[in-house]
């Protein structure tokens, strides 16, 4: 490679150096012989793609043939998945594989084959560009894009993620990449560029919802030097990992979209604040900054300019207020992470109190797409007050769990039961929580409701950075605000009263709630805590804090009412509230209960119905799963 | 010059005044905690809440903030008395008692603002009367620039505390955290030939009279001051009373 990339840098012109590195690049992407890509992301790895790498490289180690690791296509549900590419033919995706497989197909895709058995779709032209035309479509295999799960997405994001390697320079510059910043470094003045950003109506994808373009112009104009770029990629709301799939699987797009925008403000020197938490993205990360400075896109006199910024990367140390802007910025400063009060902003003061500008990993991976396809094609995308896509993680209750991207506008009911397939074993849907601990339960009466920012506020929840997790019936949303309580006060930094205070006592009240203690004006006691810490936090972590109890409280009171009147936990969910018992005439007297009964809770001989000693039982509810005669009862 | 309105009084102030000074220069007061006109603005008790309200784009926003760090601008209205104001302040004071229940400063309030001590109970059942204003660590770090203490862990279990909580030689012994504390939760104790300071390991050799045996102050607090003031090494060796005496017999006679 070192060979190669001398020699395309040796000519000053980048124009023709893209045209090389964009030629190499398509034979990187569709070589002249068998590749395999196993998606091995940290969800992929998860799922054991290590196993299947290390078994494809047994398998295949006597022949003539790539393999490499890509990043997500999103459908992690179904993960470890490979994509196969034999020359001539339109890639076809396997899920949800196992070692065992592979030994059984590689072979078959050695001679050119594709059976049906394991195949998830073949790509097509959202990934295979001016190819889709010259390859061979697979019969019998369906296209990807024709699937429920990727039918409503829009990828621009996304777009690479799972397909290209994300540390091949030459296959991000095949798929278009490097073109928007060659073009912004030659044909706009940076004023032009920031003009761009504020038509496009881009917001921020953090969950804020700034306008990203008006944040950075008023950085430019802010007097001071130097000027800071900023990538949040702390990403730490429970159940969201939109930011580290884009970080595994495409980073030179975050690092093109950083370098548009240093230019665009006047700024030198970028940052990226990513959480220890993500050694792979770290890892990744790290290598692209490497690589594109060794092509020229990165450091000194970028594509031979007179323009030069270089990236830092910050690992943060496991604290989830340090997604704050004002927490993050003091956390790079090497000070404790706390927010401080923003009536001076950051684009004026920010980190050394300099102006700063700072957005989030999906921001700046939209900045090059939207020069690419112009403001007017992004204008078209999403919803009068929200541009563009939005990458969510769908997880919870649902059939196909994952990474999506939707145009803003899009339904939670198309989301849910288009793209994420409904509730599995035929439940029905309860509530679907947005906006990561922060955010807000939605319930189904809401379901046709377009999901933009404006949208989701209105109902009590926000965007957020973009966590969805759906709730079946089986689910006690008491229980859930506990849950969601719980992570705030572990996060709170501890600052401010209302929120390192209030937050801990609005989680001690929800918690005698669902322990069957609840006292007749708790309700009320909780709305007059929530507003107070509503208002009167300091940060936005504060803030929102009370968000899943008013949520809950809103669409699910009668809830809250059945544990504190009835005593009764109308989900089946909270221990203290619920009692298995186990119906005489259906006991068989198996004995199965009694056999499997952790605490020896359950007595009976033979021939004579069981009986659960309820002074004993811990609830457990393994006598319910292990009876084959629907005996035992929960109430 | 920017004019606002506080509780319905027009007055003019210099642009980025905060709200809580220019309630103060015309007399209208607003209860702190963690303020001090030494010490930069931390903003973290909440107890100075007032009520905003400006005009933007032709609509009204109104919103609760805190008045000691908010800047005054043009056509600001300010109420540091509303029912909103009243009733949320109250809340804070209770959270606030929860931590501290015996403060003489959080009692008075409570009184003024009909907080109640029953509805919450604290994480430490009140044991460490901290209330976490960080009046000591900025005073520490900003005044003293010893740097002794600050604070440590996150949320409810957030301490003021000496790094790795060991004794640190950088401690002066001047208790200036003690002398600024709002709830008196720094408990200074002064021995024989000690001086202690209870919330976290601090304890210095004591200096002590040469006439009369008498304390004098820490070894390092006196060794300080000779460094800084050039006076004759006698005053440093005397405790107080004796000082006095000196002086009074050496320059008046």
């Amino acid at each position: 490679m070192n060979t190669e990339k001398s020699s395309v840098l040796e000519k000053k012109d980048f124009k023709k150096i893209l045209e090389e590195l964009k030629l190499e690049g398509k034979k990187h992407l569709f070589p002249d012989k068998l590749k395999i890509s196993v998606q091995s992301a940290t969800c992929g790895k998860a799922s054991g793609a290590d196993e299947i790498y290390s078994t494809l490289e047994n398998t295949l180690k006597d022949e003539d043939v790539i393999l490499e690791r890509v990043g997500c296509i999103g459908l992690c549900q179904q993960e470890p998945m490979v994509n196969v590419y034999v020359p001539g033919w339109k890639p076809v995706v396997y899920a949800n594989l196992t070692p065992k497989i592979i030994e059984e197909l590689a072979p078959q895709w050695l001679e050119g084959k594709f059976p049906e058995k394991n195949a998830l779709g073949q790509l097509g032209p959202s990934y295979l560009d001016d190819m889709e035309g010259i390859l061979k479509p697979v019969s019998g295999i369906k296209r990807i894009e024709d699937l429920g799960f990727f039918k409503k997405q829009l990828k621009i994001v996304l777009r690479n993620s799972g397909f290209i390697n994300p540390l091949d320079i030459y296959e991000y510059v095949a798929r278009g990449g490097f073109y928007s910043l060659y073009r912004v470094l030659h044909e706009y003045e940076p004023d032009q560029v920031i003009d761009d950003i504020i038509k496009s109506g881009l917001r921020g994808r953090g969950g804020g919802g700034f306008p990203t373009g008006v944040k950075w112009q008023s950085c430019r104009k802010a007097p001071g030097f130097p000027k800071y770029v900023i990538c949040n990629a702390d990403e730490g709301d429970p159940g969201a990992y939109m930011d580290r799939a884009t970080l595994e699987g495409d980073p030179f797009g975050i690092l093109e979209g950083m370098v548009i925008g240093a230019y665009a403000i006047g700024s030198n020197q970028g940052y990226i604040y990513v959480r220890a938490e993500y050694p792979l993205a770290v890892q990744t990360l790290h290598k692209a900054i490497k690589i594109a400075g060794e092509f020229g896109f990165l450091g000194k006199n970028i594509m031979g300019k007179d323009f030069s910024f270089d990236i830092k990367i910050n690992r943060g140390g496991g604290a989830f207020v340090c997604g704050e802007s004002t927490a993050l910025m003091a956390s790079i400063e090497g000070k404790v992470g706390e927010p401080r009060v923003k009536h001076i902003h950051t684009v004026v003061s920010g980190l050394r109190e300099k102006p700063t500008v700072l957005n989030n990993v999906e921001t700046w991976a939209n900045v090059p797409r939207i020069i690419e396809m112009g403001v007017e094609n992004y204008n078209k995308i999403g919803t009068k007050g929200s541009k563009g896509t939005k990458v969510f993680s769908l997880v919870g209750n649902v059939n196909n769990n994952g990474l999506v991207e939707v145009p803003m506008g899009i339904t939670l009911r198309e989301m849910i039961f288009n793209i994420g397939g409904g509730i599995p074993e035929n439940k029905k849907f309860k509530a679907v929580q947005t906006g990561g601990p922060s955010g807000g339960c939605i319930p189904e009466s809401l379901l046709d409701m377009p999901v933009d920012f404006d949208e989701l506020i209105k109902v009590g929840s926000m965007m957020g950075s973009g966590g969805m997790i759906v709730m079946d019936e089986d689910t006690c949303m008491v229980d859930v605000a506990r849950y969601f309580l719980s992570f705030l006060v572990e996060e709170s930094c501890g600052k401010c009263t209302p929120c390192r205070e209030g937050t801990y006592q609005l989680y001690k009240i929800v918690d005698r709630i669902t322990r069957g203690e609840g006292r007749e004006d708790d309700i009320e006691l909780m709305e007059e805590l929530a507003e107070t810490i509503k208002d009167a936090s300091l940060c936005a972590l504060g803030k929102t804090a009370p968000n899943p109890v008013l949520t809950t409280l809103r669409y699910f009171k009668d809830e809250y009412i059945a544990h504190i009147k009835e005593k009764k936990c109308p989900a089946g969910v909270c221990k203290e509230l619920i009692t298995y018992f186990i119906i005489e005439d259906k006991c068989t007297a198996c004995g199965m209960c009694k056999k499997n009964c952790p605490v020896g809770a359950i007595e009976g001989e033979k021939k004579v119905p069981h009986k659960i000693i309820q002074e004993k039982c811990t609830k457990c509810g393994i006598c319910l799963s292990v009876c084959k005669f629907d005996a035992v009862v929960k109430k | 010059m920017v004019t606002i309105e506080i509780d319905g009084i027009k007055t003019r102030v210099e642009e980025g005044t905060t709200v809580l000074q220019a309630a103060r220069q015309i007399g209208i007061e607003i209860p702190t905690l963690c303020y001090h006109e030494a010490l930069t603005r931390y903003a973290s008790c909440r107890i100075c809440i007032v009520e905003l309200s400006i005009e933007k784009r032709g609509r009204m926003r109104t919103w609760i903030d805190a008045s000691c760090v908010y800047p005054c601008q043009e056509g600001l209205i300010v109420k540091t008395n509303s029912e909103k104001v009243k009733k949320e302040r109250k809340v804070i004071l209770e959270l606030l008692l929860s931590r501290a229940p015996e403060s003489k400063i959080l009692n008075e309030l409570a009184e003024k603002y009909g907080a109640r001590k029953d509805r919450f109970e604290s994480v430490d059942k009140g044991k460490s009367n901290c209330i976490l204003c960080s009046l000591c660590v900025r005073t520490c770090h900003e005044l003293i620039h010893a740097d002794v203490i600050g604070t440590a862990y996150r949320g409810i279990r957030k301490k003021v505390l000496s790094p790795y909580n060991i004794a640190q030689d950088v401690c002066i012994g001047c208790t200036a955290c003690a002398f600024v504390c709002p709830t008196g939760a720094i408990k200074v104790k002064l021995g024989k030939d000690r001086l202690d300071i209870e919330s976290w390991p601090a304890s210095l050799e004591i200096v002590k009279c040469k006439k009369c045996g008498k304390p004098v102050g820490p070894k390092v607090y006196i060794e300080h001051l000779r460094k800084e003031v050039p006076l004759s090494d006698e005053v440093f060796e005397l405790c107080y009373e004796c000082r006095r005496k000196m002086y009074t017999t050496t320059t008046w006679k």
